[in-house]
Parts: C-alpha cells; sequence; structure tokens
C-alpha cells in the first residue's frame, strides 16, 4: 500500500491516511470493547447457574437457580442466589417465562449444571435437554445429573459447603471427582454424543442429599461432627427427607440455624434411547470409571482374611479390545492394569509391618483383583440387562468390525461375550 | 521483496497507487522499471495466499456441512476437492509457463472484448460467491462474540475495513499475505493443540463408512467452500512464471490443503456424532481445554486472530471483483498509457482519476453487499440452498472450466 505521489493533493492525501487509520482503529477498539452497548447488564440479566427439570403431564417444570450479584462489598451478599420456577410447554417457553416473572433476561452462559428430576428422565432426556443443544450462547460442557424425586427440590437444598447450591453440586461434579472414582460425570456433550451414537446409550450421575451427620444421636467418636450436626438435629429429620418438595430449606424453619445438606453423586443412572433404566452401585460406578476413562488416588477396601484392606489406587489403564473371532462370535476384552498402595487396614499392625517393602500383600492385591473381575461384570451385566451399551461395544463393533455391523446391531448386547482380566501390581 | 522476483505487472496494471508517477521522465522510467522488476506480487505472497489464508473459509461452516453429508468421512469430499483444484492449479501453471506474459495481458491480446467478458464474469463470480460466506461470517460474529442479540449494526464495521481494502491493488493482497502468515500459524497451531487432549481420532473409522452417494452430495453441497481457483486468475494474471515457481506454489496449495484436513480431522475427532451442528468450528473446537477451567476463555484469543485473518480472507473476493471491473474499465491500461506516452501531467491525472473509479467501485460494491447482508440475513435458508445446492454449479464453472480454458492461450516460449 504506497502513498507515494508528486502532487500537493498526494501530499495531503498522505497526510490524512494515518489520521483515518487513527480514527479507524479507535471507532473499532470501542465496538470491541463496547461489551455490547450494556446487553449484559446485571441489573436486567438472568444469570443462570444452574436449572433443574421436572415433567408434569405435558408441562415443563424448569426451576432456574439464578444468581443474584449485588454492588455492595458485603462477600456474603455478594454470593447470594435465588430460585425461580417457571412452566411452559418446552424448556425454552419455561426458561424464557423467566423475562416475564422477573423481568430478568434469562442468561445461559454460565450455566453448569442441568438437573434432571425423576418425571423428566422416565421420557425421553432429550425432550428436555435438545433445548440446551440448540442454543448456540451456552456451553455444552456443562454437567448433566438426575436425582430421585424432584429437581427442582434438591437444586433448593440448603447446603453446608456453600451458600448456592449449585456451586456444592459442582464441586461434587467436578472432573477432580470424576478423576477420584466419586463420580461418573458427564457433560451434555458427552451425554448427547452417546445418544446421537450408534449405541443411543448414556449415563449419568444420581445426585443425592443428605443431612451432613447422617444420625441423630452423634457418636462420640465423631465429636467434631456432632459439634455442628448435633445441633442441626430438629432440622435434620425434617431434611433426612432427602429431596421432597419441601426440600432443605424448609428445614432451616424448624431448626433455626441448622444445618444444611451435603450432596453424593457416587450411583450412576443408565440410559438407553435417552430413558433412564437402571443404575450402578458406588462400587459398581468405580469399576466402570476405572475401565472407562482411569482414575487416579481413589480409594478401595478389599476384605481378606477377616480383615478390611483400604487400597489407594494409584494409577488405572484399561485396555478394551472388541473382536469377532473365528467363529463369528463377537467378543469384549477389557484388561484393567491397577496400581495401587496400602493405605489403612481395620487392624492394628507392628511398625515393622508397616516399614515392611512388601506391605501390601500379594494374596491381598490378588482378592482385589478378583473384587475389581465381579464388580466390572456385574457392571456389564447390568448394562446389558438395561440395554444400555455401557462399554461401547456397539461403537466399536461400527469401527473396527463393520463388516459385522449390519449384522449385529440389533442384538449385540446379548450375543456379546465378555472377559475381564484386572490386575493388581503394588505401589511402594 | 526480494531484488531477483519474477514478477511482471498484468494488464495494464503497474503502479496502481501511482507509484511511478514521482518525477520527471527518467524517474517515471525508473518507477516503471521498478513496478516492472517488482511487480504486483511476489511468489512468496502467492504461496503465502494459498498456505495461509484461502484455508481459514473452510474452517467455519464447511466442517459441520461436510460431517452432516459424509459423517467419519467428512475428509474424502474435502480431499477430493483438494485434489480437483491443485489439477486445476496445475494446469493454470502451466498456461502461465508457456509465455513470459501475464495471464491476462495474453488473453487482451487474443481479444479485448473477451478479456472484458471474463473480467466482468469473474466480478459478478467473486460478488455472488461471497454474499453466502458473508452471512456465515455475521452470523458468526453475532454469535461467537456477542452474548445476546446484537444490532444490525454490530456487524457493519466489516464492511468499512473491506472498502479500505478493495481500493488497493494485488500488491495490498500480498502483503496482506505476509501479514497473515504469523497470525494464522500461531491462532491454527494453538487451536489444534487446546483440542487434541480431546480428539479421538478413531471416530473418523471406520474409513469409506458412509455411501459414495452421500460422500458425493457433501462434495457437491460444499462447492461454495473449496472453489479457490477462481481466486487465483486474478492473482495469476498479475505474476509472470518463472521456471520451480510451480513447484512451490502448487506445495503451499497443498500445504493448505492439509491444514484443512488436519482440521477437520480433530474437529471430527472431538464432536464426533455431534458435528453435524456444530457450526463455527473453529469457534467450538479448543473450547474443552482442562485448563480454560482455571484461566478462562483464552482460547478466544485465537479465536479473535483467526477471525482477522477470516475477515480478510472474506474482503479478498470483493477486492478481486473491484480489480476485475477495474480491468474491465481499462483503467489499469490507462495508467500504463499514462506513464508510458503523456509525462508526468497525463499521469498524474490518469492516477487520480482511476484512484477515483477504484474508490466508487469499491463503495458500490461494498454498499450493495452491505445491504445484501442487512436484508439477506432473515433469508438465510433461502441462500443456503441456493449457492450449497441449487446454483452450486457457478462454482465449479469459475473454479475448473474457466481455468482450464484458459489452456487453449497459444504460448510464446519456444522450448
Amino acid at each position: 500500500m504506497s502513498f507515494k505521489g508528486n502532487g500537493s493533493g498526494s501530499g495531503s492525501s498522505r497526510r490524512k491516511t494515518p489520521v483515518i487509520y487513527v480514527l479507524a482503529v479507535i471507532f473499532l477498539t470501542i465496538l470491541f470493547f463496547s461489551n455490547d452497548f450494556g446487553l449484559v447488564d446485571i441489573q436486567k440479566t438472568a444469570i443462570v447457574l444452574a436449572v433443574g427439570i421436572d415433567r408434569e403431564n405435558n408441562e415443563f417444570i424448569v426451576n432456574s437457580r439464578i444468581a443474584v450479584p449485588s454492588a455492595s462489598g458485603d462477600q456474603k451478599a455478594a454470593a447470594d442466589s435465588i430460585q425461580v420456577e417457571t412452566r411452559g410447554d418446552t424448556v425454552g417457553a419455561a426458561i424464557q417465562e423467566i423475562n416475564t416473572k422477573t423481568g430478568w433476561y434469562p442468561k445461559l452462559v454460565f450455566l453448569n449444571l442441568i438437573v434432571l428430576g425423576d418425571t423428566a428422565t422416565e421420557k425421553n432426556a432429550f425432550e428436555t435437554l435438545d433445548y440446551f443443544l440448540r442454543n448456540e450462547y451456552m456451553s455444552d460442557d456443562c454437567k448433566v445429573c438426575c436425582c430421585e424425586g424432584k429437581a427442582g427440590g434438591l437444586l433448593d437444598t440448603k447446603t453446608a459447603v456453600e451458600k448456592i447450591p449449585s456451586l456444592a453440586i459442582g464441586k461434587i461434579l467436578s472432573d477432580h471427582s470424576a478423576t477420584t472414582g466419586l463420580a461418573a460425570v458427564t457433560s451434555l456433550r458427552e451425554f448427547a454424543a452417546g445418544y446421537f451414537g450408534v449405541s443411543k446409550s448414556g449415563y449419568m450421575p444420581v445426585l443425592k442429599a443428605a443431612p451432613l451427620a447422617p444420625d441423630e444421636k452423634t457418636d462420640g467418636a465423631d465429636s467434631f461432627g456432632s459439634a455442628s450436626g448435633g445441633e442441626s438435629g430438629s432440622g435434620g429429620s425434617s431434611g433426612g427427607e432427602s429431596s421432597g418438595g419441601g426440600s432443605g430449606g424448609e428445614s432451616g424453619s424448624g431448626g433455626g440455624e441448622s444445618e444444611g445438606k451435603t450432596f453424593t453423586a457416587t450411583e450412576t443412572a443408565l440410559f438407553s434411547n435417552g430413558v433412564y433404566q437402571g443404575k450402578l452401585t458406588k462400587d459398581e460406578t468405580l469399576a466402570f470409571l476405572c475401565v472407562n476413562g482411569g482414575v487416579r488416588l481413589a480409594t478401595f477396601d478389599v476384605d481378606y482374611g477377616g480383615v478390611t484392606y483400604t487400597l489407594t489406587i494409584k494409577k488405572s489403564n484399561a485396555k478394551i479390545k472388541f473382536s469377532v473371532d473365528d467363529f463369528a462370535a463377537p467378543r469384549l476384552n477389557v484388561k484393567l492394569d491397577i496400581i495401587a498402595g496400602l493405605q489403612d487396614i481395620s487392624s492394628s499392625q507392628t511398625i515393622v509391618e508397616i516399614a515392611a517393602p512388601d506391605k501390601t500383600k500379594q494374596a491381598v492385591l490378588e482378592e482385589a483383583g478378583k473384587k475389581m473381575e465381579r464388580l466390572i461384570k456385574s457392571t456389564f451385566e447390568k448394562s446389558r440387562a438395561h440395554g444400555c451399551d455401557l462399554f461401547g461395544a456397539e461403537k466399536r463393533l461400527q469401527k473396527f468390525e463393520s463388516a459385522y455391523f449390519n449384522a449385529y446391531r440389533d442384538n449385540l448386547p446379548e450375543r456379546l461375550l465378555f472377559y475381564t482380566d484386572v490386575r493388581f501390581s503394588p505401589a511402594r | 521483496m526480494s531484488a531477483n522476483t519474477t514478477m511482471l505487472p498484468p494488464l495494464g496494471k503497474s503502479g496502481g497507487s501511482g507509484e511511478q508517477l514521482s518525477g520527471g521522465a527518467a524517474a517515471n522510467e525508473k518507477s516503471a522499471l521498478k513496478a516492472a522488476k517488482g511487480g504486483l506480487i511476489c511468489r512468496r505472497q502467492l504461496c503465502f495466499l494459498l498456505a495461509f489464508i484461502l484455508p481459514v473459509p473452510k474452517l467455519l461452516e464447511a466442517p459441520s456441512l461436510l460431517a452432516y453429508f459424509s459423517k467419519g468421512d467428512l475428509l474424502l469430499p474435502a480431499f477430493l476437492h483438494y485434489v480437483l483444484q491443485t489439477g486445476v492449479l496445475i494446469a493454470l501453471l502451466c498456461v502461465c509457463a508457456k509465455s513470459d506474459k501475464p495471464l491476462f495481458q495474453r488473453l487482451r491480446e487474443v481479444s479485448k472484448p473477451l478479456a472484458a467478458a471474463v473480467y466482468i464474469a469473474l466480478a459478478a463470480y467473486f460478488i455472488f460467491s461471497d454474499l453466502f460466506p458473508l452471512l456465515d461470517l455475521a452470523n458468526f460474529s453475532n454469535t461467537a462474540f456477542f452474548d445476546t442479540a446484537p444490532s444490525v449494526s454490530a456487524f457493519l464495521p466489516f464492511f468499512l475495513l473491506s472498502a479500505f481494502i478493495c481500493v488497493k491493488d494485488e500488491k495490498a493482497i500480498g502483503r496482506s499475505a505476509d501479514l497473515c502468515m504469523p497470525i494464522f500459524l500461531f491462532a491454527f497451531f494453538g487451536l489444534i493443540f487446546m483440542a487434541f487432549g480431546e480428539t479421538d481420532f478413531t471416530e473418523l473409522f471406520p474409513l469409506f463408512g458412509t455411501s459414495a452417494g452421500e460422500n458425493f452430495k457433501g462434495m457437491y453441497h460444499s462447492f461454495v467452500h473449496f472453489s479457490d481457483m477462481a481466486l487465483i486468475i486474478p492473482l495469476l494474471g498479475a505474476y509472470r512464471y518463472e521456471k520451480g515457481d510451480g513447484k512451490k506454489i502448487v506445495g503451499a496449495y497443498t500445504g493448505g490443503g492439509a491444514f484443512v484436513l488436519l482440521f477437520l480431522a480433530v474437529f471430527y475427532g472431538v464432536f464426533g456424532a455431534l458435528a453435524p451442528r456444530e457450526t463455527y468450528a473453529f469457534d467450538k473446537i479448543a473450547r474443552y481445554f482442562s485448563a480454560l477451567d482455571v484461566v478462562g476463555r483464552v482460547d478466544l484469543l485465537l479465536v479473535y486472530l483467526i477471525t482477522v485473518v477470516l475477515l480478510y480472507a472474506y474482503a479478498l473476493p470483493l477486492q478481486l471483483a473491484v480489480i476485475c471491473l477495474c480491468g474491465a474499465c481499462g483503467i489499469g491500461a490507462g495508467e500504463a498509457d499514462g506513464v508510458g506516452a503523456g509525462g508526468v501531467d497525463s499521469g498524474a491525472k490518469h492516477a487520480e482519476r482511476a484512484k477515483r473509479r477504484r474508490l466508487i467501485l469499491s463503495l458500490s460494491v461494498n454498499g450493495a453487499v452491505l445491504l445484501f447482508v442487512l436484508f439477506a440475513s432473515r433469508r438465510y435458508h433461502f441462500f443456503y440452498s441456493l449457492t450449497t445446492a441449487k446454483l452450486f454449479f457457478v462454482f465449479p464453472i469459475f473454479s475448473m472450466a474457466l481455468p482450464l480454458s484458459f489452456l487453449l492461450l497459444k504460448g510464446d516460449k519456444k522450448r
């Protein structure tokens, strides 16, 4: 872009051009940093952090947990939130209803959690979830989970961990929880990829709320827990009803400062064609996570010789191989190598035993391997029984043995031969 | 630009911005010689354009479109597009290699009306080919850079930039290619790196799992995104071929194709079955990088950088349309004649007139396209079906048939 010239006209244009450039840059910079000229005004925007969705007849009931930022410097006020219940024939209509009810435009950019109630999962969950997939203004990386009972009630639970319940749930459903084998965390994208894939299967954690102190009668051993939880006894009884319509919020009225609950998501719901089919137990969830993504720093209890050994799984490495053998039988082989160390045992040991290099007995590791094998098999059988392709056999059939795909796709789970081999190696 | 550059001015396009008018006859001659030696676009810049600018528009809408039809085989139609376009590029380079004269000068020597007709047809095609991608770009910027629906004016500054670019000649294209090279490389590999952890390349299996019919559909629906060779015609018109250039230019184009294929593989590896709904692909692939939870959406910085290249890539057809219209009006030729025959005053007048005409053409073209984007965005689906299905044949005509017809030009080099 040359600005050479010989006349006065060229000279003046040469002088003007940088000015025009600078003005254009300033103008474009203003546009760029305009923040959409205030459309993201928090006074007019409902910043939705989480939604709980239930169904009633043909209606969707959407409970939105909305952050209410405060201009004051008060930390507590700054972290407040409210829950708004809206209804509609579709989830989209129900969410727009927030605007009608509150005057706030619902903004889903910060939506990190979708909780489905049992009424939403007993029908195709994608009748509920596809709204969020279609929405270009939110990330499909938000976490998805389900609960027994009403999602709206669960989302309104008063928690001991965070003032905003969805933030407490977010901690339970963090990637760290998945790595440590506590919850089979899944995002909307992963769940949708399973549903729209060949197997039409998926899973998500089952969220539960429980009182902080499990029992009103506190044990002497748990004196710290009882100090805070014991006081909450009065509220604990009502809170113990878990996810009833009243929710934890109600317990506060009875007991005054009670309490709060905590959330767990150790069980895993299985879905086929978007419909809830059954669930895995806590141990089966751990076994599934070991196979599916690998876990680190998870704990695993083994009974051997009347003593309970708690092992720390330092690392797990799974190899899943799908093949069709010479007799045209589809086979799924799961090989799992786990490096584990002894964390604790239920009986006392001498200092020599504690300090011994081979403190994790080989027999205990073998027993752990057998237990894990049983858990993996039971996980597989459960998924087979519920028509949920949890280990991705159908996907592997399509990818790696596509010649058999059309022949086996309809009844692969019944035909599939499942083998598993688990080896525990000691870690120092 | 290197001293031993191979460029010659194109058909009457020497010193489009008045470079040769800076002195008396001697200076004039010197300037003309410089323009002749320096040319308007050099080989390196042409290679950068092919490798780093032309692939970018294919990273926005084409991946989801290809995934919609071809699913895991989305690389196949893209690869076939590149094979076809590379074949056409080789043919064009062979035509260039037959003579020392630029392409359009040879065409004009055959027939001036024919050359003007080709110019006008190309200009019309460039404007047409850019309409639907600009609708996509407007939708993309409104969606990716704004949380809620912005006002219609949010995208309009693009046309300020485009109008400015369109006033410039081929030399500006070359310089923009130089600028875009580092931006593209940094942003592209940054996004690929961030997406790599979430990529499962086995999603591409089974290879050839989609029927040939679906792949063919994917191919013809995506001609709008892969018709590169029409853009190369005016640039080769401003370029004199020298021995050995062909390999480098073809290499650059295949390098650009490799970038696109890598991106498509990563894209499908990240999204799998969800890929058909993942429009604005380069905005989304890095979204799941685990560190973003801690540091925030830093991937958007890379998306902004790629968008800078994209803005230029989408302004390029409009710029070429203006260049072709100038060529058809004989603006460039008038300039050149003025320099050679009329002396300084006459040359300056010609240059001023040429600049004014170019400005008018730039404002007219960009104004028309601006109005189109303003009013046609409501009828997006109509234009989608128009460009991807009903009028898809326009793209192969201009990106394949027209360039191949240049093979009919006689060469004047003796071997």
